[in-house]
């Protein structure tokens, strides 16, 4: 086995293993907390997508909470999303990452709440959209 | 430089940001060591470091993640490492050295700053563990994390990659005098100056944008450089380092020029640019973030990877004299 063979095996096993600790493998067929969603989805990309809805309703009172929702909910699996659509639709990771990083920059605590919904809504669309990409469909709120 | 589609991976997820098969991943050279994982409950470790390679001390960084995506932050773990072999693992670990290793934060959110070990959600804290630890023969190592957790200890291992010799500029070494771009450069769109600066958004941080490497370099002034693409970071970690370089360059512009190499040329086309594949492109490979401080004499004073933070970099600034304007 080459040295460059056995270091992708190790790292793929280290991702595999990663994926079963913290219970967030893009795939489908497993169920995990709904989180503040309160929408239990079996695939944790989707349930990102679902966090994000909650963060873009909680945004309008308090974008520090929906900070808080983006961070602890959704960026992860979001990164993960953007990564699996990469493969196929390069663009659609484009702009997922986009508006992943205009969330990240601009909902805070102290942003205007119709600026938070606003890039929060963007960004549920890039993820729905990236969704599509990988085969899988957004939750309702989503649509 | 053009990009094969499948050969680029920019930066791995530190964290375990990733997962299943579909993630991204190292595919060798200089890049994320990384890891294998047997943790006591649910715990997982994952080096952090790029480009280890055997010879003096060297900063190593691990991860670790607990059940429920949360990151093990603050206080301090107990890190112990060994030699599994110089392919592969070839009979019974070999003890090797011992260290403890810090938490480094990343910046960003106001954090909580907890007694620690402790396990948080990442909007209460993020981040890796260092230490100095130097590797007496390439090959492959394995280092288990020992910790208290939950009132319990607990541990992970993970397997990494020692290599010969270090494939990016390493401490010491001259810095590569490439022409960075900057906002200045003609014809150049705003996006492969800084990510950020696209669809009419201007780039966040003009400061870091002002000279190249090659200049400072002639002029004979030291400069901290972040290569960092803030957009399409698979990581967590780009923005907030190439922010928290950026706070660093409000503060310290008298004493080195700072710069931001934006990695990509053009994201959709995968087209890097030329700066970030001459000093991180190696082996159809790019991982990042780095940072590098280089000298007034062109040499690489100190280089952090992958998680950098202002603590151990404000060290660095506050010792060099003022510049020469």
């Amino acid at each position: 086995m080459t040295r460059r063979l056995l270091v992708a095996v190790a790292a793929g096993l280290a991702f595999a293993a990663a994926a079963c600790a913290s219970g967030s493998a893009g795939g489908p067929a497993r169920v995990r907390s709904a989180g503040t969603s309160g929408v239990s989805v079996k695939s944790p990309l989707v349930a990102a997508v679902a966090s994000l809805c909650a963060a873009e309703k909680r945004s309008g009172k308090d974008p520090g909470s929906a900070r808080r929702i983006f961070l602890d909910e959704a960026h992860e699996d979001l990164h993960t999303l953007a990564g699996r659509a990469e493969g196929k639709d390069r663009q659609a990771a484009a702009r997922l990452l986009v508006a992943m990083e205009a969330v990240e920059a601009g909902v805070k605590p102290g942003t205007q709440p119709r600026r938070a919904a606003a890039l929060l809504g963007t960004l549920i669309d890039e993820a729905t959209g990236a969704l599509g990409v990988i085969g899988l469909k957004a939750p309702a709120c989503a649509a | 430089m053009t990009v094969p589609a499948a050969g680029l991976v920019v930066t791995l997820a530190v964290l375990l940001s990733a997962c299943g098969a579909d993630a991204p991943g190292s595919s060798g050279g200089s890049g994320p060591s990384s890891a294998v994982v047997k943790g006591g409950d649910s715990l997982v470790a994952q080096v952090a470091s790029y480009d280890l390679a055997a010879g003096g001390k060297q900063r190593f960084i691990v991860g670790l993640l607990a059940a429920k995506g949360r990151f093990v932050s603050y206080g301090h773990v107990a890190m112990s490492f060994s030699y599994l072999g110089r392919h592969k693992q070839s009979g019974a670990p070999q003890p090797g050295p011992r260290a403890t290793g810090h938490f480094l934060e990343i910046p960003g959110d106001p954090n909580k700053h907890l007694e620690g070990p402790v396990a948080v959600p990442a909007s209460q804290g993020r981040g890796v563990y260092g230490a100095d630890v130097s590797f007496d023969k390439p090959g492959f190592w394995q280092v288990s994390v020992s910790t208290a957790l939950n009132g319990g200890p607990q541990r992970a291992t993970a397997a990494f990659q020692v290599l010969a010799h270090h494939h990016i500029p390493a401490i010491g070494r001259p810095a590569l005098r490439t022409k960075s771009l900057t906002l200045d450069t003609p014809g150049v769109p705003r996006a492969a100056i800084d990510s950020r600066g696209q669809g009419g958004q201007p780039v966040p941080d003009p400061e870091l944008h002002k000279t190249t490497i090659a200049d400072s370099i002639k002029r004979h002034q030291p400069a901290l450089v972040v290569f960092a693409t803030p957009v399409y970071c698979i990581s967590q970690f780009c923005g907030p380092i190439t922010n928290m370089v950026d706070s660093l360059a409000k503060r310290y512009s008298s004493k080195a020029n700072f710069i931001h190499v934006e990695i990509w040329r053009n994201f959709n086309k995968r087209v890097l640019n030329k700066s970030a594949a001459d000093w991180l492109y190696r082996d159809k490979d790019l991982h990042e973030p780095w940072v590098f401080l280089i000298g007034a004499n062109g040499r690489i004073v100190a280089r952090w990877d992958n998680v950098a933070t202002a603590a151990e970099i404000e060290p660095y600034l506050q010792k060099l004299p003022r510049m020469n304007s």
